[in-house]
């Protein structure tokens, strides 16, 4: 396969034309794979630990189909112009008046970038001591590097990430329910009702997660061959795998393990439950860390390059270059936990 | 996060009501926007002081579901009060 061919056009500054969309697999892969990261699980343990399990799951549910209406109306459109994010904001806030909008999105998501590149590294230490500055560096090359191939690069990514994370989900719910309980259903919340974050809030964080990328959602979906496809995709996202991500952070909470130390801090992160258990299991979770938090920097990295592409009249996979080492800088000198 | 939840979901709400419920011709190339749309940037911001009152003062409702539904209402009023210009080639 030549340069040419892992290299397509990313149409950074023009719709993307009906011969080159990709299949409804290949878009739904993008996002379906986007949320499922330890994030996700880490805000959904935080609800639970705030609301308790059953209005936990509540809050969550209804924060992600508030982004399926969005996201999926936003992705609709994309599908059925090949518009990137950037140049459908130009026809709703003008020619320059994009600029605004677009600028502030595509900066949002690089800072996203950099605090997950910067968790790489600091996850990386504190589960297995690594040196967190090497760790955040090295994770930070490997995401620009598969950023730079584009969105190919993310629906391959995402055929991997999404059935690792559900697979070692899956473990880390049985390893809490070893070291806790089963009967997660009157798990209550740790959090004293006056100091606990109610249920708008908690739905209204649920829902700001995702919402930046989600406004961004045409640089992916302008991929798909027609708008309801385009919407179908975004909803393996909004609501189904970012619920799901969450909720197997709710339920490992709401199982009380004793190795899930301080829920209403460090919500759902679980993997601390998959170490110290066997080698393999402890050399796929060092994977499982690049590959999970790989996925949401990469997509943050592409959704930053496209938008600050179009403003700046450049090509996509330049911008991915120097997005990416201000965001790996600012990961490396902890400015990300700022 | 919580100024994410203020300042982003009305940018969202204004390009759909915009390009999906009140103009559905999308795909008319001859149009093209004018350099700055002030109907735009305008409901913008008063539906993100709307969201940040309530998240301010009343946390306990959502305030994304609140910020969407003021910048629908304000576009699809500024709309009909002043129509968004589109200029042809």
């Amino acid at each position: 396969m030549s340069s040419n061919q892992i290299l397509e056009s990313e149409f950074e500054h023009v719709p993307v034309p009906k011969d080159h969309r990709k299949s409804f697999i290949s878009v739904a892969s993008v996002w379906a794979s986007f949320p499922m990261t330890l994030t996700s699980a880490v805000l959904g343990g935080l609800v639970t630990a705030n609301l308790g399990f059953k209005m936990g799951v509540a809050a969550i549910l209804t924060g992600n189909m508030l982004l399926c209406v969005v996201v999926g109306l936003l992705s609709y459109l994309a599908g059925s112009t090949g518009k990137s994010f950037a140049i459908s904001a130009q026809r709703t806030f003008g020619n320059y008046g994009y600029i605004a909008v677009s600028a502030l999105l595509a900066t949002v998501v690089i800072g996203w970038f950099a605090l997950m590149t910067g968790l790489t590294g600091a996850t990386m230490y504190e589960t297995f001591g690594q040196s967190e500055v090497g760790m955040t560096i090295l994770a930070g090359v490997l995401f620009i590097a598969g950023t730079f191939i584009g969105i190919r690069f993310l629906a391959f990514f995402g055929y991997i990430a999404g059935p690792l994370f559900v697979i070692l989900g899956a473990i880390a719910i049985y390893y809490a329910v070893q070291t806790g309980t089963a009967d997660i259903m009157s798990y209550q919340a740790v959090i004293e009702p006056s100091k606990a974050m109610p249920f708008g809030l908690c739905a209204s964080i649920v829902f700001s997660t995702f919402i930046d990328s989600g406004t961004m959602t045409s640089d992916f979906t302008r991929w798909s061959k027609t708008g309801w496809q385009g919407f179908w995709a975004s909803t393996t996202a909004f609501p189904f795998t970012k619920s799901i991500a969450e909720l197997i952070g709710a339920i490992i909470v709401a199982t009380g393990s004793s190795v899930i130390t301080d829920p209403a801090t460090n919500g759902g992160q679980f993997s601390n439950l998959l170490v110290h258990h066997n080698a393999v299991l402890t050399f796929i979770v060092v994977l499982f860390i690049f590959i999970n938090l790989g996925v949401a920097c990469t997509h943050c990295l592409y959704n930053g390059a496209v938008g600050w592409a179009m403003i700046t009249k450049k090509k996509m996979r330049l911008l991915t270059i120097i997005l990416g080492v201000i965001g790996v800088t600012a990961a490396a000198s902890g400015m990300w936990g700022a | 996060m919580v100024m994410l939840g203020v300042l982003v979901p009305p940018i969202a709400t204004i390009i759909i009501m915009d390009q999906v419920v009140l103009n559905r011709k999308i795909e008319d190339s001859k149009l093209r926007p004018v350099n700055f749309v002030p109907v735009a940037f305008i409901c913008w911001a008063l539906a993100s002081v709307v969201s940040f009152y309530f998240n301010s003062n009343l946390p306990q409702y959502c305030t994304s579901f609140i910020s969407i539904i003021t910048a629908a209402i304000f576009y699809a009023v500024a709309n009909a009060i002043v129509k968004p210009k589109l200029i042809e080639d």
